[in-house]
């Protein structure tokens, strides 16, 4: 068991013993978490495991501290980051989702490339991208996707080097409404609770392979969530570009650079509409029309 | 308010030549259709099959009358079929800011 190095965690908890470190590589860009309680390490763990570091040098950009007791600051459980006192919570399912919402706000406001509201997958290297904004169905879609035999990318953003155009990973945890455990049958005991209504899966939980995307998209599909049987029918490419550009999250930053890629990548790739009530049949039928032949 | 005998352009009468475009857009081409960004603006402009045409033909070159004619002569149309669809791909270049002024 280490110690919090005063420096790095802040001097106030540099006495606190550590029951949990992990140096995780979220968009190119390392984050250090620690715990000192191992109820908050044992779910962490498996939580940032598709993000661990192969090498543990480099600075972190960021740093988290999770305490459980916190005596200073008179809190059941609280977070620290970098070296200040942030939040403070009374339960660690609210704990968690803050983390991850917290943490996915700063890798995609850090990230120096193009980045796309999407659920990503991909088949035998190739990737279908499904650029939707919050609400749209994404992690449910990718969820029923990755049960059905996809290899898992994201449930949250296209990220796109914009030099190589190599597509990065970012394998969130998936959180599921309850709705979405039901449509997809997910029993919420093999993930972990946040609330009542959320439960966090990860991909190992759904048995899911992280993909190494590669270069470029074979399919971007728009998902649109409405009654009856599930269809896929051809959009035109340019109706694709405006929605990868609609969906992106930082195209403002290098805006001329983003229309160009973005443009490039759609050149090469099937756009489709995807429209369905049931995730599972939808994914069911991209494996049947957009899995390898 | 002046009326243009071609159509509804204020700005621009039928022996003006068109264009040419701002130097700084960025212009792509998607399965036939140029695609437009506008840096200053920050906007997107997917043209039509039509509208990339008269973009393509918007280099200072050419009046509203001539590309109108040539228009015509590539698709086997008269003229006056063509003359409204041309006007307004015009038109919505120019309200995108996408021709330099003069």
């Amino acid at each position: 068991m280490s110690r919090i190095a005063g420096s790095a965690w802040g001097a106030a908890d540099a006495a606190l013993p550590l029951a949990m470190e992990a140096r995780v590589t979220l968009l190119r860009d390392c984050y250090h978490f620690a715990s000192t309680s191992p109820r908050i390490g044992r779910i962490l763990d498996p939580l940032l495991a598709p993000f661990l570091c192969e090498s543990s040098g480099g600075p972190a950009a960021h740093r988290f501290l999770l305490v459980e007791q916190c005596l200073r600051h008179e809190q059941d459980l609280c977070i620290h980051f970098d070296g200040a006192h942030r939040m403070g919570f009374t339960r660690l399912g609210p704990l968690i989702s803050w983390l991850f919402t917290c943490m996915n706000g700063m890798a995609l406001e850090d990230f120096d490339g193009f980045a796309v509201h999407a659920g990503v997958i991909s088949r035998d290297g190739d990737v279908i991208a499904f650029p939707a904004e919050s609400g749209g169905g994404k992690t449910t879609l990718v969820g029923a996707a990755i049960m059905a035999g996809f290899e898992y990318v994201s449930d949250e953003a296209l990220c796109v080097d914009f030099d190589s155009g190599q597509i990065l990973a970012y394998p969130r945890p998936l959180v599921l409404s309850s709705w979405s455990q039901r449509a997809l049958g997910l029993n919420p005991v093999h993930g972990q609770q946040l609330c009542e209504d959320e439960t966090t899966f990860t991909p190992r939980q759904l048995k899911a392979r992280i993909a190494d995307p590669g270069v470029g998209i074979a399919h971007v599909v728009r998902p649109v969530v409405r009654p009856g049987p599930a269809t896929l029918v051809h959009m035109a490419r340019t109706d694709g570009l405006a929605w990868v550009l609609g969906n992106s999250f930082n195209h403002y930053k290098r805006p001329a650079q983003a229309f160009e890629l973005a443009a490039a990548l759609v050149r090469e790739a099937t756009v489709w509409r995807l429209e369905f009530s049931d995730p599972l049949s939808a994914a069911a039928l991209l494996l049947d029309q957009l899995g390898p032949s | 308010m002046d009326r243009s005998p071609l159509g509804t352009l204020v700005w621009m009468g039928p022996d003006e030549v068109v264009g040419p475009p701002v130097t700084s857009v960025v212009e792509t081409d998607i399965d036939g259709c140029v695609v437009l960004f506008h840096p200053e603006t920050a906007e997107v402009v997917i043209l039509n099959a039509t509208a990339s045409d008269v973009w393509r033909l918007s280099d200072g070159n050419n009046t509203l009358t001539e590309m109108i004619a040539i228009l015509a002569r590539a698709y086997h149309v008269d003229t006056k079929s063509i003359k409204d669809d041309v006007l307004s791909a015009v038109s919505l270049l120019e309200d995108y800011g996408l021709f330099l002024r003069r």
